[in-house]
């Protein structure tokens, strides 16, 4: 195979790759959801616009407001403890 | 084995404890600004690139990240000059095309639908990466940016400036139940179910799932790829696997949960303690309330903080170990030294350094210091690392040896029978410490 072919070939295979990845990336865009149960967390998430792809904690956005809510639930906890104790 | 002093200079491990503590360090003086992120967009692809404040735009983010690419740029050119790797200006070209590539994947993953899937950056960095070398092949000038080990090991030393050990008590005896008395029994069960029971000649692939499957999927495979020094096929495979049973989990396990009538709180825990990565987790939570969401991801949260002393303790275990020649003696203190993973113990020093200096000199406020260095600098310096690793780790990566990894679905079955191990000892142990020993926690 001559070198022109097979840069063609080369080529011919990243565009049908790139096609495929746009396909792959384009579903996940297009806010798709599963119907029935399968759907239904993805769908709470678009409702709630949840960002779900975070890998650590830092990458969270409302990881404060989260920390915090449950420092109040501990506090609250505390408190019942005390007044049943009383 | 033998370590010179020049080890400190031409030791990919040591540059990136000097890359991340002089990142650390500038960010401490505050001598670095607010890093920039590719943006948030759901119909508009150029909004990603756009500054908007309050509805309204106020400039576009090519300059400021284009003095990110140069900033970075420069400073791991010098760290290569040094180390004598490649030419300089074939570096730098093949560094602005890796970086270009990384904003691509950060430009996909941001997408507003994309991000309720779950589907991070580390996926469509790995695949933009796969894309080229699989087609028309990684050409060598952009190989020459691709310092996949530079860039992982750097975001690592990082991420240990994340790693605050203050949270550890954020929930308390059962917080701390769930997250760190299964997290090592469902490493050490899937390394022996691994190495003994399917007998999988690869060790750092199955520790490599062990750590992803127990502790917080991409992140936890990342230091401990780097811990013990795994191929990138390895790392590639492992956290293919945690992105998509991490989209699964979190579609189903709250479904299950309201199904069986289960306490929220005991499944918040269930879910925290075994969903890989926290953005899942709170996703997940949230399907069950408020309290539960704050519950399921602090869990999470808690079981992060294990990234460095498993990453340690792997490293250490390792060296002392399983590198160790058959038959052999143990090596001594010097040999264990010389063979140590360095980044591992800047990971730490970082951790240590954030958590028992920067935190108590600002007077315990972990807020503060979180708002001032770690969401605007290390953090998202950390992403741009872990991104341009992905990125790099594709165009380094072919389909044929990834398939060559697989051992006839050995580690598929690794990962299966390790998660269902983890989902019943999370359950048990959630239970036991919410609804049995500390009934008054929360």
């Amino acid at each position: 195979m001559s070198n022109t072919s097979k840069g063609l070939n080369r080529w011919g295979r990243f565009a049908a790759g790139l096609t495929m990845l746009a396909a792959f990336a384009g579903f996940f865009m297009s806010g798709y959801a599963p119907p029935g149960v399968c759907g239904e967390v993805l769908r709470h998430n678009q409702a709630c616009e949840i960002d779900a792809s975070p890998l650590i904690y830092t990458d969270v956005e409302h990881m404060p407001s989260l920390e915090q809510g449950v420092q109040l639930m501990r506090e609250a906890a505390g408190q019942r403890e005390a007044a049943e104790s009383r | 084995m033998k370590e010179s002093w020049n080890s400190l200079w031409k030791n990919e491990d040591y540059w990136a404890i000097w890359f991340g503590f002089a990142i650390m360090i500038g960010a401490l003086l505050h001598w670095i600004p607010k890093i920039p992120k590719v943006g948030k967009w759901s119909d508009n692809p150029l909004n990603a690139f756009m500054v908007v404040k309050d509805g309204v735009t106020e400039g576009t983010l090519l300059l400021p990240l284009l003095t990110l690419m140069i900033g970075l740029a420069i400073m791991t050119v010098i760290g290569v000059a040094f180390m004598k790797t490649d030419r300089i200006w074939k570096y730098l070209a093949g560094f602005a095309g890796v970086f270009i590539l990384s904003c691509v994947a950060y430009w996909i993953a941001h997408q507003t639908n994309i991000r309720y899937w779950g589907l991070s950056y580390a996926l469509w960095a790995l695949l933009v990466g796969l894309l080229i070398s699989n087609t028309v092949g990684t050409p060598g000038w952009l190989r020459a940016g691709a310092k996949t080990e530079m860039f992982i090991k750097t975001g690592l030393v990082l991420l240990g400036a994340e790693v605050l050990f203050k949270k550890i008590l954020s929930l308390g005896p059962p917080g701390l139940m769930v997250a760190w008395i299964v997290t090592p029994v469902v490493v050490i069960f899937m390394w022996l179910y691994g190495t003994k029971k399917l007998k999988m000649k690869n060790k750092k692939l199955v520790m490599i799932i062990a750590a992803a499957t127990s502790v917080c999927g991409v992140s936890a495979a990342i230091a401990t790829s780097a811990a013990c020094r795994a191929k990138k096929e390895d790392l590639t495979l492992a956290v293919g696997m945690t992105l998509i049973f991490t989209v699964l989990m979190m579609f189903f396990m709250p479904l299950g949960i309201k199904a069986l009538g289960m306490s929220h709180i005991l499944g918040a825990a269930w879910m925290g303690g075994t969903i890989d990565s926290t953005g899942a987790v709170v996703a997940a939570g949230s399907m069950l309330g408020p309290e539960a969401e704050q519950v399921a991801a602090v869990v999470k949260m808690i079981q992060n903080v294990l990234i460095g002393l498993l990453a340690f303790v792997v490293a250490l275990y390792w060296v002392t170990s399983v590198d160790r020649t058959p038959g052999g003696p143990r090596p001594d203190a010097m040999e264990i030294w010389y063979r140590f993973p360095k980044f591992v113990l800047g990971f730490v020093a970082a951790s240590l350094l954030f958590s028992f200096v920067v935190v108590p000199s600002m007077a315990g406020d972990v807020a503060a210091v979180e708002s001032s260095f770690i969401d605007p600098i290390t953090s998202p310096l950390r992403g741009w690392f872990f991104c341009l690793a992905f990125t790099s780790i594709g165009l380094e990566s072919n389909f044929r040896d990834l398939a060559s990894q697989m051992e006839g679905g050995k580690p598929m079955v690794l990962y299966v029978v390790g998660q269902s191990f983890n989902l019943v000892l999370t359950l048990a142990i959630a239970y036991l410490a919410f609804l049995v020993l500390f009934t008054n926690a929360i």
